[in-house]
């Protein structure tokens, strides 16, 4: 667990799986995560929406944000994977749509303290791009390893490195980075990746 | 409505002239009030409904001209002239012949036929009555104008009165019943005292029966299958039940003679033929050396012939099913708990083991084996004399039946939460986003019986190891080393040592004169002072060698203690070393002194398990210009120091010493 940066590449998932092994990275496992939303049943659009998120990494949970404009103004919370049952019970307020659904599945590579996974993010039958997560296991303060991480990017993959999540750049005291954090990013990738055709 | 045609702005003047079309809007048939009650709400008359309708269409309807009004209702083809009577005949014919549905027209004597008709009703009654007045026995007709006369029956009338005869006879009859009644029931109370009838003995073996079969319930689960009831005795409290491998037989025993008053129960039970033994597992700790004897069990043996022995049918059958059925459970679950060992001992790769002929053989530490034998005895009653050690024979038994009675899985709660083997304080995995490494390591996983056991018999091996050497270490006099167990756990102890010079308690004040030893079940340590602690592993020399160090330790400080007495004789310490070595190597905690006219130096070496060494020369004032030949240490003899102990001889040296 500690500070993560998602990011989509434009290269695909194989290129980035080489050019991790060639800096000596190791395959340790495969990992998945899935961004599904919540609407509300149609004609009643009063309330917004849901989305409900999984990760691999952390097995039992599930998390669920509600993005509104900001970060700081929108509900999020983590719940065990109860929350997912309890929801199909609320099908008069909240209906999962399946078509807005986003997996990414791919694999795990791990050099030394880093994490990376790389994966392939597909909406129904439709891939819809290559995303990539870089995590430092090390340290769980944002503003104690953002630039060695803006470092990393830089160093293994050259680019993406200018656009820096929002976690990064609104931080400015030592506080802990927590996996909501991650899976807000995830949120605002797979929203961007519904658009593109 | 009023709707006036809505004009817009430019055709507004145009139609102001002319004026719009009235146009009302009403339903075509609107129901009818019936009435408007006071506050307001209105009673409609409802409309008819079609049932309604055909109603009123029906009353319009002239049945009896359809019908015709001779006819029975039901069936209206039946011939009307048949069902005239013979009274009738002639008005029917008066009133015309027609067969059809007509209604006879009445004409100026029909009133005078119907009186007639009804008196001839009447007539006909009366007609019947006297026949049924004439055909019966016991209606006598009575003329209106008879007086009724009760007519008192006379003496010899009643006597040949067959009705008072038959009374007679049958109150005599009855007297006889009675006393008939009686008599049975004083020889069925006869019979009942004496139990006799086998009616009372069926129905008192069957009370007798359910009773006991209750008093059974209580301990064990019974159930009834149609006409068969059995037992059950698997000792699961969670899981399977009602195995066929573990049921018992429950049947009535049937006495084959009456009148015997057997002290064997009602209840036979049939115990499963494998079950049909007693058995006792017994655990040890055996050293593997030369001289330990047979670990395994010898196949001649006399003791062990019972194994190979069949069990005889009828002895097993006179025994009470109290004691029956518990010992073949207890069979069945030491049976249950040895295999279950055996394939945990097989599981632990890095621990050796054997297992022959019912004894598993499973190394502890070094040498020391752990030994668990199941032994049988012959299904009867007598005292079985436990072997192997007391206390891990009790600890063996008591994880058994905790390991029954722990839930492993935990049970569904409100909010449908999945059935898991992972203990409640992990409920944090799901909201605290813990990580797949996170929940694995915070799992707690049920160890097995056979590491359990382990653990604990190797802890008590090793105290014993710990108390040995402390009784030995207690046989020091000088100074007295007491000791005490000060925390005894089944995979932890803790012993407290306690030094003590005799006669010099009041210099002891701020001198450690204590120190612990803790046994685990792996090593023991023993901790010396401030925490320091000195690994043993499970050597008694090594354990022996750090107790006397110690001590030794604590005689420095002693002397260092006694020296700077300002009454006695006060005597400077040059120099202190408990981490001082020997000669060979070993440790020999030292300490110099010298005296206040600086003129002797003394030293004394405390060597581990030895005497103490104590050398004197005189002091080195220059060590420039002195020479190595005029500063030798003598060695004093330790024996003939005045004195009988440590503390008594330093005093009484420093005290010689203090001047010259």
């Amino acid at each position: 667990m500690g500070v993560t940066w998602v990011f989509e590449v434009d290269q695909t998932a194989k290129s980035v799986e080489r050019l991790l092994e060639s800096f000596g990275g190791e395959c340790v496992s495969t990992f998945a995560v899935d961004i599904s939303p919540y609407t509300p049943p149609t004609g009643n659009a009063d309330h917004a929406s849901n989305i409900v998120m999984h990760h691999s990494k952390c097995p039992q949970s599930t998390f669920s944000i509600c993005p509104k404009d900001t970060f700081k103004k929108s509900p999020k919370a983590v719940c065990d994977r109860g929350f997912d049952l309890i929801l199909s019970k609320l099908s008069n307020g909240l209906i999962i749509d399946t078509a807005g659904k986003i997996d990414i599945n791919g694999n795990e590579y791990k050099l030394n303290d880093w994490t990376v996974r790389v994966g392939t993010a597909v909406q129904g039958t439709a891939v819809k791009g290559v995303v990539v997560e870089v995590e430092y296991d090390a340290s769980l303060i944002v503003v104690q390893c953002r630039e060695m991480m803006v470092e990393f990017v830089k160093y293994v993959f050259n680019k993406y490195y200018q656009t820096q999540p929002e976690i990064f750049i609104i931080t400015e005291k030592p506080e802990n980075y927590s996996p909501l954090d991650t899976m807000w990013q995830y949120l605002l990738i797979a929203a961007k990746l519904r658009k593109k055709t | 409505m009023r709707a006036s045609t809505s004009g817009q702005n430019v055709q507004e003047t145009q139609l102001q002239t002319r004026p719009g079309v009235d146009l009302v809007l009403e339903a075509n048939d609107d129901w009818k009030i019936q009435e408007i009650g006071f506050d307001g709400v209105e009673r409609y008359l409802k409309p008819e409904s079609f049932t309604d309708h055909v109603g009123t269409l029906a009353r319009k309807v002239e049945w009896t001209k359809l019908v015709g009004s001779q006819s029975p209702y039901e069936n209206s083809k039946v011939d009307p002239e048949e069902e005239f009577d013979d009274e009738n005949v002639a008005k029917g014919s008066q009133n015309g012949k027609s067969a059809d549905f007509v209604t006879p027209e009445a004409g100026p004597w029909s009133v005078v036929a119907k009186q007639l008709h009804e008196s001839l009703n009447q007539l006909n009654i009366l007609l019947d009555d006297m026949s049924v007045i004439k055909n019966t026995d016991y209606m006598k007709a009575l003329t209106v104008l008879d007086p009724i006369t009760v007519q008192e029956p006379s003496m010899e009338f009643i006597n040949t009165n067959r009705g008072n005869q038959w009374i007679w006879k049958r109150r005599a009859l009855q007297e006889a019943v009675q006393v008939l009644d009686n008599a049975t029931k004083q020889r069925q109370r006869a019979l009942v005292n004496l139990g006799l009838s086998a009616d009372y003995i069926a129905h008192l073996q069957r009370t007798q029966f359910f009773e006991e079969l209750k008093e059974m319930r209580e301990i064990w689960r019974v159930r009834k299958t149609g006409d068969y009831i059995y037992g059950d005795l698997s000792y699961h409290i969670f899981g399977w039940k009602y195995d066929t491998p573990n049921i018992f037989d429950i049947s009535r025993r049937s006495f084959s003679n009456k009148t015997e008053n057997s002290s064997l129960s009602i209840i036979e039970v049939s115990v499963p033929k494998d079950l049909a033994k007693r058995s006792m597992i017994a655990v040890s700790i055996v050293k593997d050396e030369m001289d330990a004897g047979k670990l395994f069990r010898d196949p001649k043996a006399k003791k062990y012939k019972y194994t190979y022995k069949e069990n005889d049918a009828e002895k097993v059958e006179v025994l009470h099913w109290k004691d029956s059925l518990k010992w073949a459970q207890n069979t069945l679950l030491l049976r249950d708990t040895f295999s279950n060992l055996c394939k945990d001992a097989i599981k632990l790769r890095n621990r050796l083991s054997i297992i022959r002929d019912n004894v598993l053989l499973i190394s502890l530490f070094d040498d020391y084996l752990l030994r668990f034998e199941l032994q049988w005895f012959p299904f009867e009653h007598g005292e079985i004399k436990e072997e192997g050690d007391v206390y891990l024979n009790r600890v063996l038994r008591e994880m058994i039946i905790g390991f029954e009675c722990t839930k492993f899985i935990r049970p569904q709660f409100f909010c449908s939460m999945p059935v898991t083997h992972l203990p409640e304080n992990l409920d944090l995995r799901g909201c605290g986003a813990m990580t797949s490494v996170q929940i694995e390591d915070r799992s707690v996983r049920p160890r097995s019986i056979l590491e359990r056991v382990l653990d604990v018999a190797a802890h008590h091996q090793l105290t014993q190891i710990v108390a040995n050497v402390a009784l030995k270490i207690s046989e020091s006099i000088d100074p007295m080393v007491q000791h005490r167990w000060l925390n005894c756990g089944r995979n932890f102890s803790r012993l407290m040592f306690n030094l003590n010079s005799k006669d010099y308690e009041s210099f002891m004040g701020t001198v450690r004169s204590v120190f612990f030893a803790n046994v685990s079940s792996y090593e023991v340590e023993v901790e010396a002072k401030d925490g320091i602690k000195i690994k043993c592993q499970r050597d008694p020399k090594r354990i022996l060698y750090a107790l006397q160090y110690s001590v030794c330790c604590y005689s420095v400080s002693m002397v260092s203690v006694l020296s700077r007495n300002q009454w006695l004789s006060p005597f400077q310490t040059m120099d202190a070393n408990i981490y001082a070595l020997d000669n060979n190597g070993m440790t020999a905690p030292n300490i110099i002194l010298c005296n206040q006219a600086a003129t002797r130096s003394i030293l004394f070496i405390f060597h581990v398990g030895q005497e103490p060494e104590v050398f004197v020369r005189k002091f080195i004032v220059n060590e420039r210009t002195s020479k190595p030949e005029e500063h030798k240490w003598r060695k004093l003899n330790y024996h003939k120091l005045s004195g009988m102990s440590l503390c008594k001889k330093v005093d009484s040296l420093l005290s010689y010493l203090r001047d010259g």
